[in-house]
């Protein structure tokens, strides 16, 4: 069976470069599952979970926004951050999160609310990622 | 003839410059290697986003997003200069040009952006409008340093402040050459191309103009990162060829007061012998 070419690239770095046979991907309007022979897509992602199957085992990283292009089975996926579970660190997350909260909770003029806001979504969704929330 | 003890002294101070210098040269090498590796690996992001976002352009007849309409207003000119000196003409070429600009385009149509310590003093004495700089950018350079910048000339934009925004640095040709380089960062181009074989019918997610209106800020930030990259590496390189030219330099200063210590030592000996002998035949 032919075999999907899966980059996952940063503006630091090219985090991931491997032949798969399965891409499951964060799509802005939900969840995508790419196979071998998809046709040619563009689309854009949001923070989350990326999974992947290698030689039969499944893997998973979390990426930040971004796009995804697939075309003559090659998926380029462009984002802002991947980390795969090894890199995430799981005290800034947790500080993180308990910063997201305080400020909510704390309702004053100068917050930005959405900002906020996001930053809780992204932070529990790093736990979340990890089996630790 | 400045006497023994001040050539001396003249060695020995050229001999802690030099010194100096030599430090200042490998530092900046390594840095120089961390900044081309950093270009390196961000150029494969580079290419996607560009290629993504040419397909994008190229199937939509006219694009909506204010980032791609041109307005009225000044010009804003983001200079990027270095935080330091000792490098030879990087700051003052690129400060030159930034001067040309000005008077070409008229300095009442003209509002300035500066980027870093150099560019910041010199423009807090011109006449121009100054927007308030920014500094110490380049130390901890990543993707994230990038984005305050170019998320401030984003909404700057939107709100209708400026016709064009304008970037202006140093490019990184190779370790000896830099060239100042003038782009334009606002208003996006959009490419219609019709010829290109290789353009691909994609299915998109969500619509055409969605996905634009996302991708538009998200290629502004990696312009501006590649731009503090390439003014990054240019910095090193200009600082390593003069500090190298620095270093030879006082080689040769050295060489040359090393001569005449010997020879005013050697004068020095042959009065003395003179005194000796004389005082050796009144007798």
């Amino acid at each position: 069976m032919a075999l999907l070419h899966l980059e996952i690239l940063t503006p630091d770095r090219e985090a991931l470069s491997a032949e798969v046979s399965e891409v499951n991907l964060p799509g802005t309007l939900g969840r995508l599952g790419i196979l071998p022979n998809h046709t040619a897509l563009i689309s854009s992602l949001t923070f989350g979970p990326l999974t992947y199957k290698q030689s039969g085992v499944e893997k998973k990283c979390l990426c930040g926004s971004g796009f995804v292009e697939v075309r003559d089975n090659r998926v380029s996926v462009l984002v802002k951050s991947a980390e795969s579970d090894d890199e995430i660190d799981v005290d800034r997350a947790k500080k993180a999160l308990e910063r997201a909260r305080s400020r909510l909770n704390s309702k004053g003029p100068d917050i930005n609310v959405v900002r906020a806001e996001l930053a809780l979504q992204r932070a529990q969704s790093r736990l979340r990622f990890l089996n630790q929330l | 003839m400045p006497s023994l003890l001040d050539i001396r002294r003249r060695i020995k101070s050229v001999k802690n410059t030099q010194k100096i210098t030599k430090a200042i040269k490998m530092v900046a090498a390594s840095r120089l290697r961390r900044a081309s590796e950093m270009a390196v690996e961000a150029r494969p992001y580079v290419n996607g986003l560009e290629r993504v976002h040419n397909s994008i352009t190229r199937r939509m007849s006219e694009i909506n997003d204010p980032l791609y309409q041109s307005q009225s207003g000044k010009t804003l000119l983001v200079v990027i200069s270095a935080d330091k000196g000792l490098c030879g003409s990087f700051n003052a070429n690129v400060l030159k040009a930034s001067l040309r600009f000005i008077r070409k385009n008229g300095i009442e149509n003209t509002a300035i952006l500066p980027i870093g310590k150099k560019a910041l003093g010199f423009f807090k004495r011109s006449q121009c409008e100054v927007l308030p700089g920014m500094v110490d950018l380049f130390r901890n350079l990543n993707s994230a340093a990038a984005e305050p910048l170019a998320h401030k000339l984003t909404q700057a934009y939107r709100e209708g402040k400026f016709s064009e925004i304008v970037i202006i640095y140093n490019a990184f040709k190779n370790i000896l050459v830099q060239e100042v380089t003038t782009s334009r960062l606002l208003p996006l181009s959009a490419e219609h191309g019709e010829d290109d074989s290789s353009a691909v019918e994609h299915l998109t997610e969500p619509s055409l103009e969605a996905i634009i209106s996302e991708m538009a800020p998200k290629l502004i930030v990696t312009k501006v990162f590649q731009a503090l990259m390439e003014s990054n590496a240019a910095e090193q390189a200009a600082k390593m060829t003069a500090m190298d030219a620095a270093t030879n330099n006082a080689s040769d200063m050295i060489e040359k007061l090393t001569l005449e210590m010997n020879k005013a030592r050697q004068a020095a000996i042959t009065k003395e012998l003179i005194e000796i002998v004389s005082g050796a035949a009144a007798l």
